[in-house]
C-alpha cells in the first residue's frame, strides 16, 4: 500500500451510504470512520466492525451486583447484627433468603445498568466537557 | 430501508417529511422563543409549586402533627400520592423498555417525554417518604452505611427498605437510559446551534457525541440491554410498592392479588397521564404531524387492557371480602361496608372514574378522539388517586377495635403539599419541552422510510425509497477541496 490519499465522502442518504460502504469494502480499500446521525442499520457489519461486547459485561456487572447483594445481607442481617424480626429470627442467611430476594434483584440491575453504561462511556470515549 | 412494514398500515410519521424536516421540526421549540401560553402555564405550575414547598416547610418546621393524620391513620395522604407518583412513573418505562422488547415502533414518537415523565414523577414520588420523616435530614438513615449508632444496620426484612433500594435503582437506571438515549440528540442541537452559550450548553449534555458507527453500534446493544433489565425492574417497582401493604396483617391489604394488580394499576395510570400531558405537548410544540391518531389509539388499548386487569382485580377483592364472612373484611376498601360507610363518595369515585368512565374507550371513534382520550385520561388520573386513597383512608379508618375508628380528613397543608408536588412536575416538564429534544430525532429517522407516510405512498407506487444517484463529470469540476461530493 504505497498510496496515502485520503478521500471523504458525504452522503445524505443512509442506503446510497450503505451501497458505497459496500463497493468500498468489496474494492479492499480501508473505511477509517463512518459518522452518521441515526443508526444505520447493517452499516457496522458492511464495514466489517466486530461485534460488541458489552452486553457480556452487563452480564458479569450483574453477577457482581448479586454477589454483593448476598454478601451485604448476610453481613448486616446474619453475622453483625443478627435480630429478632416479627418473629424471623435470623439464624442462617438461607433461611432469610427470601425476605433478601427483592434487595438481591434491585441490586443485580443496579449495577449492570450502570456499570454496563459507564463502560459504554469509557469505551466510546464519551463523557461531559468531552470535545465531539 | 430498515425493516418492511405492510402498506395497510397507517403511516406513524405523517406529511411529506425529509430527514431534515424531522430535524428542523424537532429542533424548533429549543431554537425558538416561548408563546404566551408556555409562559402562563409555567407562571401557574411555578406559584403552586411554591406553595407546596412553603407547605413542606411548615410540616419540617412544626412536625408532621400538621397533616391529618392520627395514632389510627398513621399515613394517608402522604403514601397515597407516593404511591400515586410512583405508578404514573410506570408508563414510560414500559414505553421505552417493554415496548423496546416487543418491536413495537410507535413508541418512538412518544419515548422521550415518556421517560421525562416518569423521572419527574419518581422525583415527586419520593419527597413524600422522606418529609414524612419527619427529620428529612436524617434520610441517610435508610441507606445500609456504617453510622454513630455502632453497626446497627438497616432491616433488609422490611418491603419499606426494599422501597428504598427499588426506588433509588428505578429513578437512576430510568435517568442513564434517558441521557443516554438524549446524546445523539443533544448532539444534534449541538451541531446546529448558533448562539455560543447554547453551543456551549449542549456540548456539554451531548458529552462529546459524535456518531461513529462503532458508538452507534455499542449504543444500540446498550439500549436493548437496558430495556432488558428496565422491564423486569419495572415490573419489581411496583410489585414491592404493593408489599408496602401486602406484607401487612391488616383485612384489606394482606391480599396476595396486590403486586400484579398494583403493576397494571401503574401502567393504566401511567399511560393516561401520557396521554394528559402529550394531548397538550403535541399542540403546544407542533408535533402533531409526530404523535398522531394512531399513536393515541395504541395508548387507549393498553388503557383498555390494564383498565380492565384492574377492574376484575376490584371485583375479586369485593367478591373475597365478601366470600369470607369474616366481620373484619366488612370494611376493607372494597366491600359493602366500604360502599355504605362514610368513605361511600371515595368508593363510588373510584368505581366511575376507574371502571366506567374508561369503558367508553371501547368505541373506536372515542378511542381516536383527542379530546375524549384527554378528558377520560383525566378522569383515570383522578381514579387512580382514589384507589390509593381508599385503600390506605378506609381501610385504617375501622381498625380491629372500634376505640380505633377514626375518620380522616385532610388538613390544608394536606392538600398544599399535594398541589405543590404537581406544580413542580409541570415545572420540570414545561422546563423539558423548550429545552430537550422532546422526540427521539436519532430514533424516529430509522422508520422514517418504513413508516412515514411519504414513503409509504411512494412505495405503493412502487418508487424505490434509494435516491437515484447522479453522477456528476469529476473532470469539469473545479478541484480545490480535497472533499469529493458523492451526491
Amino acid at each position: 500500500m504505497g498510496s496515502s490519499k485520503v478521500i471523504h465522502a458525504f452522503y445524505n442518504d443512509d442506503e446510497v451510504l450503505l451501497d458505497a460502504v459496500k463497493t468500498v469494502k468489496a474494492a479492499h480499500h480501508h473505511i477509517e470512520e463512518v459518522f452518521c446521525p441515526f443508526p444505520v442499520h447493517g452499516l457496522d457489519k458492511a464495514m466489517g466492525l466486530a461485534p460488541t461486547r458489552i452486553a457480556i459485561t452487563a452480564f458479569m456487572y450483574g453477577i457482581t451486583g448479586l454477589s454483593v447483594a448476598i454478601w451485604m445481607t448476610n453481613y448486616m442481617m446474619i453475622q453483625d447484627w443478627p435480630q429478632d424480626i416479627g418473629g424471623k429470627p435470623s439464624f442462617s442467611w438461607f433461611e432469610n433468603m427470601p425476605a433478601f430476594v427483592p434487595i438481591m434483584f434491585e441490586l443485580t440491575v443496579f449495577f449492570a445498568a450502570h456499570l454496563m453504561v459507564i463502560t459504554f462511556y469509557m469505551r466510546s470515549k464519551i463523557w461531559p466537557f468531552r470535545k465531539a | 430501508m430498515s425493516h418492511y412494514e405492510a402498506p395497510i398500515r397507517e403511516p406513524l410519521i405523517l406529511g411529506d417529511k425529509s430527514y431534515h424536516d424531522i430535524t428542523e421540526d424537532i429542533a424548533k421549540p429549543i431554537e425558538g422563543k416561548a408563546n404566551k401560553n408556555w409562559y402562563m402555564a409555567f407562571y401557574i405550575s411555578l406559584a403552586a409549586m411554591l406553595w407546596g414547598f412553603g407547605c413542606i416547610f411548615y410540616t419540617v418546621g412544626t412536625g408532621i402533627g400538621v397533616w391529618g393524620l392520627s395514632k389510627n391513620i398513621g399515613w394517608a395522604w402522604d403514601i397515597t400520592n407516593f404511591v400515586w407518583w410512583v405508578g404514573i412513573g410506570h408508563a414510560g418505562t414500559l414505553i421505552s423498555a417493554v415496548l423496546l422488547l416487543f418491536r413495537q415502533k410507535w413508541r418512538m414518537a412518544i419515548n422521550r417525554s415518556a421517560e421525562a415523565m416518569t423521572i419527574f414523577a419518581v422525583f415527586q414520588a419520593g419527597l413524600f417518604p422522606i418529609i414524612h420523616m419527619g427529620r428529612p435530614w436524617n434520610a441517610f438513615w435508610v441507606l445500609p452505611i456504617p453510622n454513630q449508632f455502632g453497626s446497627l444496620w438497616v432491616n433488609f426484612n422490611s418491603p419499606l427498605l426494599w422501597d428504598v433500594f427499588a426506588i433509588s435503582t428505578y429513578l437512576s437506571v430510568s435517568l442513564v437510559f434517558w441521557w443516554t438515549g438524549l446524546l445523539p440528540d443533544f448532539a444534534m442541537i449541538r451541531d446546529r446551534a448558533v448562539k455560543p452559550f447554547q453551543k456551549k450548553i449542549y456540548s456539554l449534555l451531548s458529552f462529546g457525541w459524535s456518531g461513529r458507527a462503532k458508538d452507534w453500534q455499542r449504543f444500540e446493544e446498550v439500549s436493548l440491554v437496558l430495556a432488558g433489565l428496565a422491564t423486569p425492574l419495572v415490573l419489581s417497582v411496583h410489585t414491592i410498592v404493593s408489599m408496602d401493604f401486602a406484607t401487612s396483617i391488616n383485612p384489606g391489604w394482606h391480599s396476595t392479588i396486590f403486586p400484579p394488580y398494583f403493576v397494571a394499576g401503574a401502567i393504566f395510570s401511567g399511560f393516561a397521564m401520557v396521554q394528559t400531558l402529550l394531548g397538550i405537548m403535541r399542540k403546544v410544540t407542533n408535533m402533531e404531524e409526530y404523535i398522531t391518531r394512531l399513536h393515541v389509539e395504541y395508548m387507549n388499548i393498553v388503557i383498555i387492557l390494564t383498565g380492565g386487569i384492574v377492574a376484575v382485580a376490584y371485583a375479586t377483592e369485593f367478591f373475597i371480602a365478601w366470600y369470607t364472612g369474616s366481620p373484619y373484611e366488612y370494611y376493607t376498601y372494597l366491600s359493602v361496608g366500604a360502599a355504605t360507610g362514610p368513605y361511600a363518595w371515595a368508593f363510588y369515585s373510584l368505581l366511575l372514574f376507574n371502571i366506567a368512565i374508561p369503558q367508553l374507550l371501547w368505541f373506536k371513534k372515542i378511542r381516536r378522539s383527542f379530546i375524549a382520550s384527554f378528558i377520560i385520561s383525566i378522569a383515570i388520573n383522578i381514579g387512580m388517586w382514589f384507589e390509593r386513597f381508599d385503600i390506605i383512608a378506609i381501610v385504617l379508618s375501622k381498625g380491629h377495635l372500634p376505640s380505633t375508628w377514626w375518620r380522616f380528613e385532610p388538613t390544608f397543608v394536606d392538600v398544599g403539599i399535594f398541589i405543590g408536588t404537581i406544580g413542580f412536575f409541570f415545572v420540570l416538564f414545561l422546563l423539558y419541552a423548550r429545552t430537550f429534544p422532546v422526540i427521539a430525532q436519532a430514533e424516529v429517522k430509522t422508520i422514517l422510510k418504513s413508516s412515514g407516510e411519504f414513503y409509504k405512498k411512494r412505495s405503493e407506487q412502487g418508487i424505490p425509497t434509494k435516491p437515484a444517484i447522479v453522477v456528476l463529470d469529476v473532470e469539469k469540476r473545479s478541484d480545490k477541496s480535497d472533499k469529493n461530493d458523492t451526491e
